[in-house]
């Protein structure tokens, strides 16, 4: 089955993400100033390594769930539409650990190769980019098709996004490009002039924000409009969930990109709520299986 | 041509109002499982039994035991409605 070679590949991504996080050595000045020896750190290490990975693995079954019901209807139009949904979220799901595990490594080459730390920061961001883009496309246009297959009470208005995205993108843009606090070179932290940040990560990431609130807005308003009591009420899980996992995704986006803005500030909290952040995750995943669940009932009995 | 929806198409647009769109794929599969025949020969005859199976399944999908007969006296419904119309038919 499809899903089998997905996940050998997901498992094989993750194991390599947890090789590079455990082996590879931290950063000495680290190290120094928490006063703590390697074998430590690594130990450190599996208390991010471990949770993340079942995070992760909870995303796949969300996925997998949702790839099943969609094949089960897959002749239908919701079905194509489903499919492409599952597609995006399987993208985002292999993306997590694929993401982590190039970072992990162009840290640690970084760390032996420090002259290489513009060309290793650059491709860290555009690998961060790259998987959510693709992965929402697929999202958006499922989530689309689905919203275009019942008749609407109350059609999209677009008044209200394009004025909350003039304003999102004017703050974040600023955000990203003005000088950082407490600079010590005073150079920008993307290793880029301000005006390819601007047309290479701040415009792609607005349309990736863009697409994702317009497809949760769209999966939910179809779970409003459709026909069916028990249909609706087994769609509810599934909207809800893809809904937390487009806005958690956003919401993380948003802090990785400008968290490296507030170097002078401790960054302790704002770790914590990434942390908090991806382990709900978990909740968004389990959800979309809940309701994949739900609507395989449907069509099995 | 004959326009009129038939006995299985009532049937899916009843289902409809509870299972949206699946609503044509679980009325076809009850039919063919447990009746034994296409959907479009649904008849009159095979309401009562039709019912009982959905009954059934559909209290698979709810706890709402009021939900399941809503829905099964919707679907019985018809096949009294149908009745009508054929006597109608005949008088006339």
């Amino acid at each position: 089955m499809k899903e089998q070679k997905f996940l050998y590949l997901f498992i094989i991504l993750v194991v390599l993400y947890a090789a590079i996080a455990l082996l590879s050595p931290s950063d000495p000045t680290v190290l120094a100033k928490y006063n703590i020896s390697q074998d430590k750190a690594h130990v450190l290490s599996l208390t991010v390594v471990v949770p993340l990975t079942a995070i992760w693995f909870s995303g796949f079954y969300g996925f997998s769930r949702i790839k099943r019901y969609a094949r089960s209807i897959i002749s239908t139009r919701e079905g194509e539409a489903m499919n492409l949904v599952a597609n995006g979220l399987l993208i985002q799901v292999l993306g997590l650990p694929a993401s982590a595990a190039i970072s992990s490594f162009l840290s640690y080459y970084a760390l032996k190769n420090p002259d290489l730390l513009p060309m290793t920061t650059i491709l860290k961001n555009y690998v961060a980019l790259i998987l959510p883009l693709i992965a929402f496309y697929f999202v958006a246009q499922g989530a689309e098709r689905l919203y275009n297959s019942v008749r609407h009470k109350k059609p999209m208005s677009f008044k209200p996004w394009v004025i909350t995205f003039i304003v999102v993108s004017a703050l974040y843009s600023w955000i990203i490009i003005s000088k950082p606090i407490n600079s010590v070179t005073g150079s920008a932290v993307y290793f880029l002039p301000g005006w390819l940040v601007i047309l290479t990560l701040a415009v792609p990431y607005l349309f990736v924000w863009f697409q994702g609130a317009q497809a949760a807005y769209q999966i939910n308003a179809y779970q409003s409009n459709v026909r069916g009591v028990v249909y609706k009420k087994a769609l509810r899980y599934l909207a809800a969930g893809i809904t937390a996992i487009i806005g958690l995704s956003i919401l993380l986006q948003l802090l990785v990109t400008i968290s490296a803005r507030l170097n002078r500030l401790n960054l302790t909290p704002l770790l914590g709520v990434l942390y908090v952040i991806v382990a709900l995750y978990a909740v968004g995943y389990i959800l979309i299986a809940l309701g994949a669940n739900k609507l395989k009932k449907i069509e099995d009995v | 041509m004959n326009d009129t929806p038939s006995l299985y198409q009532h049937a899916v647009e009843v289902s409809k109002d509870y299972l949206g769109p699946a609503a044509e794929r679980f009325i076809r599969r009850q039919i063919t499982t447990h009746l034994g025949k296409p959907p479009e020969m649904l008849a009159q005859k095979d309401m009562q039994k039709l019912v009982d199976w959905v009954r059934l399944t559909f209290a698979l999908l709810t706890e709402d035991a009021d939900l399941v007969e809503e829905y099964s006296e919707q679907l019985l419904s018809l096949r009294d409605k149908k009745s009508n119309l054929v006597n109608n038919a005949h008088q006339a």
